[in-house]
């Protein structure tokens, strides 16, 4: 339930792309000396850099027990707020760096929502511990190194497992774009992907049209032309990978590319850049939950299930009616075993555990026999041949519906 | 005497084997009113929409596979020792009931894994988010299919019980006709088992290994048709057990005899021979089927109509005959002498009466080209909560109130909530089906959990869209709320304490003309089966073999995991 499914779907369809990225970061993993040889649920660096705020669950599942931290290892810029949240499971929990370094939450507590947090202003990697679960493998570390994060462009650095966040951060790139309205179109349920060029926006057509796509990777994105607005060209900000040539105005004409690393795509019409022709595609992501970019990650998602109230009464629901034949065999035996000796009819004593005599209610008697031959179905007759009558017209009438209020398929 | 009394152990697998059907309606009714809610927007708090699959598959496969396969096998059971005066062989019964209960615990806990996160079992993911027709290309974990074949197979086990009182009573009475609710029974059977073949094919040769990895790619269209082949017979296997009920016991209940058994007879085997060679009706849109073969399906659809419009005639005239027995005169008046408060019989008339409303979308359905205008529409669900949702479903439950306390030896408890249930079930079943027609028509689709689109808005012909939404959401709120009506009434049924006078009698009188004025030759099976795979050779045997000529798996097209 943490991964959107959809999301799930696209991604696994674009394995081969995925397999690559998510290792992405491996020729910059940082060597932690056997520090995670002893952790479960440790799976390679989470990249945030980038983000000015980190989040990493205290008592997350891992190592036999909620005794985790969730991610082990993360990678952030300098500067960046890192905040442990106590998920209240696991018991009492603690966050102290190994060795002297800066971290000390205090003594362990258990409670839920409990929070402690520090911000890293200079690189290095601070590796850090639960002292009550240290031997168990609850240890984690955080390397601060400086580098882009999820507003890299053209996919270079960072969020390579986990894509673009919710709302990309696209650094005022839209500022001047009028078509843009803040939504970034959710397209990730598609194997390709259309965008026009020259649509309407900016004060004439010079828009892509929609500004701002999701989509995930292994998408073929392709730029159709209208025709409006004089020549366009569709070329990255930046150096990224997209590039038609020179400006072209004629309609029909199209460019395409396909997309397999995840990251935020900048781009823009050079000729009318200026009057705000730009839009970007965002690759990859949001996936919730922990980090399940992986092509099968379903494990690490178990790990993540959360219920809200009603899907606890569903699922709460579910198992209760799976389980009630059991329930009701329990309850059909105490019946039996509490029932008492009863007196029979002629006034002896019934073995209780004889069955009881029952009896089936008495054959009502017709008012009036009504023989074969005496007996003919007219009402019957009347009833089915309004019944035809009926459901001709109906049909009728279906064959006219589409014509019904709408413009037909033939004007 | 009882039925429990006269046939103890027989009872006890009517039994069983209802109680699995009543537990899998339970579960189903929660998944729908769940869906009904989320899919209007009026509450989305349940699950999120991207798990919305594996609740309509829970909701496909609960109660359009294992509610309606154990209700019809213990109705089954229980007619043919009604009509055949003896316990079913017992070892053969009960071995059918757990290779059915083992397939549907299998089914279930796979699709129920989509909803705990999908964990990795015997190196596959725990799921099964591909609706109760599994198409491929979209991939369950093994368990569905192997649970989906156990249950066939258990239904074929359980079809060679009957099959063996037959012999055993001929033996006895080596001159006399089949009675009819055997008759009925066998006919299904038979039907069942040629229209099954299909899909075990599909299951055992292609999905089960193609899920487990021993082959890469299916045929698509290929296991598409071999569905299709059982997905329409699979809805007379719905509806002749109905039929039964309303051809042998709703007469009765209205205080008449049925009309005519030989016309009753002439119906089944009508379905036995033109059930199959249909399917491609659900295909119209397939590309890979040559057209022909589709005008082919149609016209034995319209040719299927007949048997059902025979039942109607049959069984509306065999209600009148009570009617006038109880006194009432009248051209239509007599409709107001029948025992409307008798909760059996009066949800078998309102499942009847829907039945005929369907018959309509059915016939819309069944035009290769009218049937563009509403194909994968939620125009189609409303069509068959008509048909397998109220038809088969409520009829179950309305037969239910007549035939439990006669497999328990209970008298019904609860009265006042049986009484009104029907008409919970017929009302909520009206609303929410009627308003699915109609957003059907004005293009809404089916299976979807968030039917709306940017810059596209959906315009009704009849009535707006958001007014369509409210109704789909209230009508499925009120069967959620029959559905569980009837399960408390149930349960407070079979857990009360045996003894005393029944409520129901179980008496069948004679039918008005009896089987003696019909043609033996309506009772040789081994001729009827004959036609009816001849009819199947000519109707599949050139589509199939052209598919299977390009290579047994291609064009063949890897997984989507969902
Ligand atoms: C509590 C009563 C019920 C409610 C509220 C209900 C509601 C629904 C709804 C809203 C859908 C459409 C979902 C969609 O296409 O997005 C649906 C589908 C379906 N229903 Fe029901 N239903 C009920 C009872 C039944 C019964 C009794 C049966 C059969 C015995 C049944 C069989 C089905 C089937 C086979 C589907 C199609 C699943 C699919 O598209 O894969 N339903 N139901
Ligand atoms: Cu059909």
């Amino acid at each position: 339930m943490a991964l959107s499914r959809r999301q799930f779907v696209g991604a696994a369809a674009g394995t081969a792309a995925l397999a690559a990225t998510g290792t992405a970061t491996a020729q910059e993993e940082p060597d932690y000396g056997g520090w995670f040889d002893d952790v479960s649920n440790y799976d390679g660096t989470v990249d945030k850099r980038g983000q000015d705020t980190v989040t990493i669950t205290v008592g997350a599942q891992g190592n036999n027990g909620a005794f985790a931290f969730d991610p082990a290892a993360v990678m952030v810029s300098p500067g960046t707020e890192v905040v442990w949240e106590w998920t209240g499971e696991g018991g009492g929990h603690n966050v102290v760096s190994d060795g002297d370094g800066p971290l000390d939450s205090g003594s362990a507590v258990s409670e839920a929502g409990t929070t402690y947090s520090h911000t890293f202003e200079s690189e290095g990697m601070f590796k850090y511990v639960c002292i009550p679960h240290k031997a168990l493998g609850m240890k984690g570390a955080v390397v601060v190194r400086p580098g882009s994060g999820s507003s890299g462009d053209g996919g270079s650095g960072g969020q390579q497992q986990q894509g673009p966040p919710e709302n990309p951060d696209y650094g005022g790139w839209f500022d001047n774009v009028s078509n843009y309205d803040g939504t970034t179109v959710d397209r990730t349920d598609a194997d390709s992907v259309e965008i026009s060029v020259g649509a309407q926006g900016n004060n004439g057509a010079f828009a892509f049209d929609p500004p701002a796509v999701r989509v995930t990777p292994g998408t073929e994105v392709t730029w159709t032309w209208t025709g409006e607005g004089g020549g366009h060209n569709v070329v990255s900000d930046g150096d990224g990978p997209l590039d038609s040539g020179g400006a072209v105005s004629e309609s029909g004409t199209t460019y395409s590319h396909t997309f397999e690393e995840m990251g935020v795509y900048k781009y823009a019409c050079v000729p009318h850049e200026s009057l705000g022709m730009k839009g970007a595609v965002v690759v990859g992501g949001p996936l919730g939950g922990s980090g399940g970019g992986s092509g099968g990650g379903s494990e690490q998602e178990g790990s993540g299930i959360e219920l809200s109230g009603p899907q606890w009464l569903l699922s709460g629901s579910v198992l209760l009616a799976f389980f009630s034949p059991l329930l009701f065999a329990v309850a059909m035996r105490r019946r039996q075993n509490g029932r008492p000796p009863q007196m029979g009819e002629g006034g002896e004593l019934q073995r209780a555990t004889g069955p009881e005599p029952v009896e089936e209610a008495k054959e009502t008697e017709p008012a009036v026999e009504l023989g074969h031959d005496e007996y003919d179905p007219k009402g019957t007759a009347a009833l089915v041949a309004f019944y035809f009558v009926l459901i001709g017209l109906l049909w009728v009438f279906m064959y006219f519906v589409e014509f019904l209020g709408r413009v037909s398929i033939i004007g | 005497m009882v039925f429990v009394d006269s046939y103890p152990k027989t009872s006890k697998l009517v039994r069983s084997e209802f109680l699995v059907a009543f537990v899998a309606l339970g579960i189903g009714a929660l998944f729908g009113v769940v869906q009904a809610l989320h899919r209007t927007g009026v509450f989305r708090g349940f699950v999120s929409s991207a798990d919305y699959y594996t609740i309509l598959t829970g909701h496909g496969v609960l109660l359009a596979l294992v509610f309606t396969t154990f209700f019809i096998a213990g109705l089954f059971t229980w007619a043919v020792a009604n009509s055949l005066e003896r316990e079913l062989p017992q070892r053969i019964a009960w071995s059918a009931f757990w290779i059915m209960l083992t397939g549907t615990v299998l089914a279930a806990v796979s699709i129920i894994g989509g909803l705990v996160g999908a964990p990795s079992i015997l190196g596959h993911d725990l799921k099964a988010d591909v609706l109760f027709t599994f198409y491929a290309p979209m991939k369950a974990h093994p368990a569905f299919y192997i649970g989906a074949a156990l249950i066939i197979v258990g239904s074929w086990v359980a079809g060679l019980a009957y099959f063996k009182s037959l012999w055993e009573w001929r033996s006895e009475n080596p001159d006399e006709r089949i009675p009819l609710q055997t008759f009925m029974v066998l006919t299904t059977m038979l039907m069942w088992y040629v229209s099954t073949i299909g899909v075990a094919v599909e299951v055992v040769a292609f999905l089960i290994p193609w899920s487990l990895g021993l082959i890469q790619n299916v045929d698509p269209l290929l296991t598409r048709t071999l569905f299709w082949y059982f997905g329409h017979p699979v809805v007379y296997f719905w509806l002749m057990p109905a039929y039964l009920v309303w051809y042998t016991i709703l007469p009765k209940l209205a205080g008449g005899r049925l009309f005519s058994d030989p016309l009753a007879r002439v119906v089944f085997v009508a379905f036995l021979l033109l059930s199959t060679p249909v399917g491609f009706h659900h295909q119209y849109t397939d590309p890979g089927i040559p057209s022909g073969y589709k005008f082919i399906a149609m016209t034995n659809t319209m040719f299927l109509l007949l048997p059902s419009l025979l039942t109607a005639f049959t069984v509306v005239a065999s209600v009148e005959h009570g009617a006038r027995q109880r006194g009432a005169k009248g051209y239509l008046s007599w409709l107001r002498n029948l025992p409307w408060g008798k909760p059996a019989f009066a949800g078998c008339m309102l499942a009847g009466l829907m039945f005929a409303a369907g018959g309509f979308s059915g016939m819309i359905n069944a035009g290769m080209n009218i049937n563009y205008l509403i194909h994968n529409t939620i125009w189609v669900p409303g069509h068959f909560h008509l048909t397998v949702g109220t038809a088969f479903a409520l009829t179950a439950m309305a037969i239910s109130y007549w035939l439990v306390p006669q497999i328990t030896g209970k008298k019904l408890r609860q009265r006042s909530i049986a009484t009104l249930q029907p008409y919970v079930w017929f009302v909520g079943m009206a609303v929410m089906s009627n308003a699915m027609h109609r957003a059907g028509l004005a293009g809404i689709p089916r299976r979807t959990a968030e039917p709306t689109y940017d810059e596209f808005a959906f315009e009704g012909v009849a009535g707006t869209v958001g007014e369509m939404r409210i109704q789909i959401a209230i009508g499925g709120f009120l069967l959620f709320v029959g559905a569980a009506m009837f399960l408390i009434v149930m349960a407070d049924t079979l857990l009360a304490r045996r003894g005393g006078t029944l409520s129901v009698n179980s008496n069948i009188p004679e039918p008005l003309s009896g089987a003696d004025h019909s043609p033996r030759i309506l009772d040789n099976y081994k001729l009827w089966t004959a036609i009816a795979l001849l009819l199947i050779v000519i109707a599949y045997g050139p589509p199939l073999a052209s598919m299977v000529a390009d290579g047994l798996f291609a064009p063949g097209s890897p997984p989507i995991p969902v």
